[in-house]
């Protein structure tokens, strides 16, 4: 049976209102941060009654080392996104409720749903950007297996592979210049090391 | 660009330095790369330079927000962390086996690559990795040194006639050349070997040395001891020490020798001219306002003034490597008691002594030379009392091609053990030996 879920002009409207507390710096190894990102998970679990994380589960939610910052930041701040997401009242609809949000769908979702997006946009950029917005708006409804309110299931489907799509494409073209560029660093720093030890054997100088 | 066109007394002045009759045997040929807009540049910097003020304590300078955006928008290595975060403390730091490991990552995408030139030196602290940099980096540094020799009344000559810079070394190989400072509006800049395989006759080189009278000299402390034993009758205005730790005991002794004051300096490959000294003074005194230097613990943490953590650093005055946060592996505390801060209880470029099987000092800059062909990450060398040797290091390189450099520099037992991994500074040096260290 299909289950609807609020609609994404709902949820879009919803993400670009994000309070700043979701917009925290996630509490780094120094100290630095504003925001434990498992506090507000295990915050939200629990509201939907589920269990509170711990162990590996409370891992997967917090920087794990200082030289981890640079590659698990964006991460943590899309789940923040995510959390905030999932605090939409058109999930909170009395009885229905713990019909619309499954804590462990939620917890999935946080948990690994999220990483491929990470890859591919910054949580800053996620929110300026209205297609950005939409995707995630229904990769949350997807994950909980929900389809848009005023939409049909394949509609739904479509929709987001055609977002996805799109933002993957662009991003892989992003890829290629980059690597195109960093190969074209390479080969002019190598350019000038052999030109400077043609001009002399002793060249590290 | 357009070419600076040289007079003809600099034209003169410039063969005369090439064409001396005590001259060694040049092995390379330089110049400062400048152009007339770089020359330019240089100057707008030398006046920016003058009025620039340091940040004070618990505070960011002014230029870090603009800084820290434009590196966030150009580059690819800090795009990464998806957006900058809204305090300055929250940029994660890098090591220089990241920056090693994905350096084209730093090149900002909007600077132009045709430009860009290759820096490498043999320096204890550096490695073979290059580092991408800028053609006037070099002339910017003559600015922040002169800075610093003003401290002592010291200012280089301009134009041609004068020798303004020596920078000497006594070494296996080197680079050596004679070239013109066309910020010093022509004055010479001298790159000389003392070892004796470069002259054409002992003699030569305190003779080239009088005759040419370098206004500064600069120089590694065993390069100093050399060019004490060869002319202690030279007179240059100051001396600038680098590369390793200088000791006072020896620095007390160059400035007694020379007449002149002596300056020690620390500086890294990737980033020259950080902090300077008058060898009487304890302190560091930071030499650039545009290089923002904070002290961290280990997590990254900001630690307060007079506290000994890592030295890292944000700025510096190079476009092609813009650093943020970027740890140097060196230690001390910043204190905030002078106009400038200042580095105290400072840990870096331990000098150690080093010794042929015949007992005849080898400096350690000769060490990374001779295995500087071999794709090291890094090594660890240590001499026990009998000279015997022990090396350890890391990369795709077979133990005898190793044995084989250390034994034609040293021809002492050696032993060879390969790491699977490397992390912090490229090259470590250990040593049971007693005597001067360099």
């Amino acid at each position: 049976m299909t289950v609807r879920g609020p609609s994404v002009r709902e949820l879009t409207h919803h993400l670009a209102e994000c309070p700043s507390i979701f917009l925290e710096e996630p509490v780094q190894p120094s100290g630095q941060g504003g925001v434990y990102v498992h506090a507000v998970v295990s915050d939200l679990l629990l509201d939907l009654g589920g269990e509170a994380l711990s162990g590996q589960d409370l891992a997967r939610f917090r920087y794990s080392s200082r030289e981890a910052v640079r590659e698990e930041r964006n991460r943590l701040r899309l789940v923040l996104l995510g959390a905030w997401l999932f605090s939409h009242s058109g999930f909170q609809r009395g009885d229905e409720r713990e019909r619309l949000l499954s804590a462990d769908k939620v917890h999935g979702f946080l948990a690994t749903g999220l990483n491929p997006l990470a890859r591919l946009v910054a949580a800053d950029e996620l929110l300026g950007d209205p297609d950005r917005r939409e995707e995630l708006a229904r990769l949350g409804l997807d994950a909980l297996d929900l389809v848009p309110h005023g939409e049909g299931e394949k509609e739904a489907k479509n929709r987001l592979a055609a977002l996805s799509s799109v933002e993957r494409e662009k991003v892989l073209a992003q890829a290629r210049a980059a690597e195109a560029r960093a190969r074209a660093v390479q080969e002019q720093l190598a350019r000038k090391q052999a030109a400077q030890a043609a001009a002399n054997s002793y060249y590290n100088e | 660009m357009s070419e600076i066109v040289l007079t003809s007394a600099q034209r003169a002045f410039h063969q005369g330095l090439l064409e001396h009759p005590s001259a060694p045997r040049y092995n390379f040929t330089s110049t400062d790369m400048l152009t007339v807009e770089r020359l330019a540049e240089v100057r707008a910097y030398e006046r920016d330079f003058a009025s620039a003020v340091f940040w004070k304590e618990g505070r960011h300078p002014d230029w870090l927000p603009d800084f820290v955006a434009q590196a966030f928008r150009t580059v690819p290595f800090y795009r990464v962390l998806g957006g900058v975060p809204k305090t300055f403390e929250a940029i994660p730091s890098f090591g220089r086996e990241v920056l090693q490991k994905e350096l084209s990552s730093f090149v900002p995408d909007h600077l132009c690559l045709e430009t860009m030139t290759a820096y490498t030196t043999s320096g204890t602290q550096g490695s073979v990795l290059p580092v991408p940099t800028h053609p006037s980096v070099s002339s910017l540094l003559l600015v922040v040194t002169e800075a610093m020799l003003a401290k002592a009344g010291v200012s280089y000559p301009r134009g041609p006639g004068h020798t303004a810079i020596a920078l000497v070394g006594y070494q296996q190989k080197t680079l050596t050349y004679a070239s013109l400072s066309h910020h010093l509006e022509g004055a010479g800049f001298l790159k000389l070997n003392l070892a004796p395989h470069e002259w054409r006759s002992l003699e030569d080189r305190a003779r080239f040395l009088r005759e040419t009278s370098p206004h500064v000299i600069s120089g590694s402390p065993y390069a100093f001891e050399k060019l004490a034993e060869i002319v202690p009758d030279l007179r240059p205005a100051a001396l600038v020490s680098s590369a390793v730790a200088l000791h006072k005991g020896h620095a007390r002794k160059l400035s007694e020798t020379f007449a002149c004051p002596v300056f020690d300096m620390y500086g890294l490959t990737e980033l020259r001219g950080i902090a300077g000294r008058l060898w009487e003074e304890d302190d560091l005194e930071l030499l650039s306002p545009d290089l923002y230097v904070e002290i961290l613990g280990d997590n990254d943490e900001p630690l307060p003034s007079g506290m000994v953590g890592e030295i890292v650093l944000t700025g510096g005055r190079n476009p092609y490597l813009p650093l943020l946060r970027y740890r140097t592996g060196d230690r001390a505390a910043l204190v905030f008691e002078k106009v400038r801060p200042c580095l105290r209880s400072f840990e870096g470029r331990r000098a150690v002594r080093l010794e042929h099987a015949s007992g005849e000092v080898i400096p350690s800059l000769d060490v990374v030379n001779a295995l500087r062909d071999l794709p090291l990450a890094g090594f660890s060398l240590a001499q026990d009392k009998d000279r015997s040797l022990k090396i350890s290091f890391c990369g795709k390189v077979d133990e005898r091609e190793v044995r084989h450099a250390l034994g034609e520099l040293f021809a002492t037992p050696t032993e060879v053990t390969a790491q699977p991994s490397w992390e912090g500074k490229p090259h470590r040096f250990r040593s049971q030996l007693e005597g001067p260290a360099f």
